[in-house]
């Protein structure tokens, strides 16, 4: 049995309830990569300040990257299921705006750990190895929804510039929403992805909507 | 000179059409990889002209 670390977050059940959560394992992280930077923050830093052990922390993530990218294969399994549940009779991009917006919205309590996330995510070169696995594993979860909504195969040119070209506008809105220090994410995708809809004609693009 | 100020380069337009076109130029570039054959720059002009005419039901299920 392993007792090495001071309080297990395995048996919650003990004592004074020390209960970790994911949740809460990311909000001791992002406060320490806020405080003293992601580089400088090992998983030491974060295993104490959340009251557990080293091994426990690795219970919840294999690494200190794949914590910033959170419960990202739980992320993508709700995206399929958002899209899923889109009724068939609107539009595919209807439903994949919709989907998309809805996979990004946030409480507003939230937003700012939210923001830490994704700038770490689009800044830290450290991090664009794993980024490149997430962001693959998003693109594919439309590409899917798009081959089963218009018979082409997944691999086709249709369902992947789909998944590749949605992904490029939701990274798109996140920049446009980190240069600014407030501006409205969920607005920022869902005109990002409008524009895919109506096509890049020059009238569409030189509206300063 | 052109009366219309420019639109910042860090604007969501010219930001969105820079990451959509190397978008639609890697999927081409898949395609292409994936074949054995296949006209590369036939795929990057298709591609392209989707991003232009935009994903509507008509064109996503087109299978010119």
């Amino acid at each position: 049995m392993e007792t090495s670390s001071p309080v297990s977050a395995d048996r919650p059940a003990r004592g004074r309830r020390q209960r970790t959560s994911h949740a809460e394992l990311e909000r001791v992280a992002f406060a320490l990569f806020a405080a003293k930077g992601f580089d400088q923050t090992t998983i030491d830093d974060i295993a104490e300040a959340a009251g557990i052990g080293r091994r426990t922390f690795f219970n919840y993530y294999a690494s200190k990257n794949d914590l910033v990218w959170g419960r990202f294969d739980h992320d993508v399994a709700r995206l399929r299921r958002l899209l899923a549940a889109a009724p068939p009779e609107i539009s595919l991009m209807d439903a994949l705006r919709e989907a998309v917006v809805e996979f990004n919205r946030y409480d507003e309590a939230i937003l700012p750990e939210h923001r830490t996330r994704m700038r770490l995510i689009l800044g830290v070169p450290a991090l664009q190895a794993d980024s490149t696995l997430r962001y693959a594993q998003w693109a594919t979860a439309v590409a899917e929804f798009v081959a089963a909504r218009t018979g082409h195969p997944v691999t086709g040119l249709v369902p992947r510039l789909v998944g590749q070209t949605a992904l490029g506008a939701a990274i798109t809105a996140y920049r446009q929403w980190l240069d600014g220090e407030s501006g409205d994410l969920t607005a920022l995708i869902a005109q990002a992805m409008s524009l895919l809809t109506t096509g890049f004609t020059d009238e569409a693009l030189s509206l300063r909507a | 000179m052109i009366d219309d100020p420019a639109e910042p380069v860090t604007g969501l337009v010219p930001r969105l059409v820079g990451q959509t076109a190397l978008g639609a130029a890697i999927t081409a570039y898949r395609q292409w990889l994936d074949g054995e054959s296949g006209d590369l720059t036939a795929l990057i002009a298709r591609a392209m002209s989707l991003l232009t005419t935009g994903f509507t039901d008509e064109a996503l299920s087109s299978r010119a």
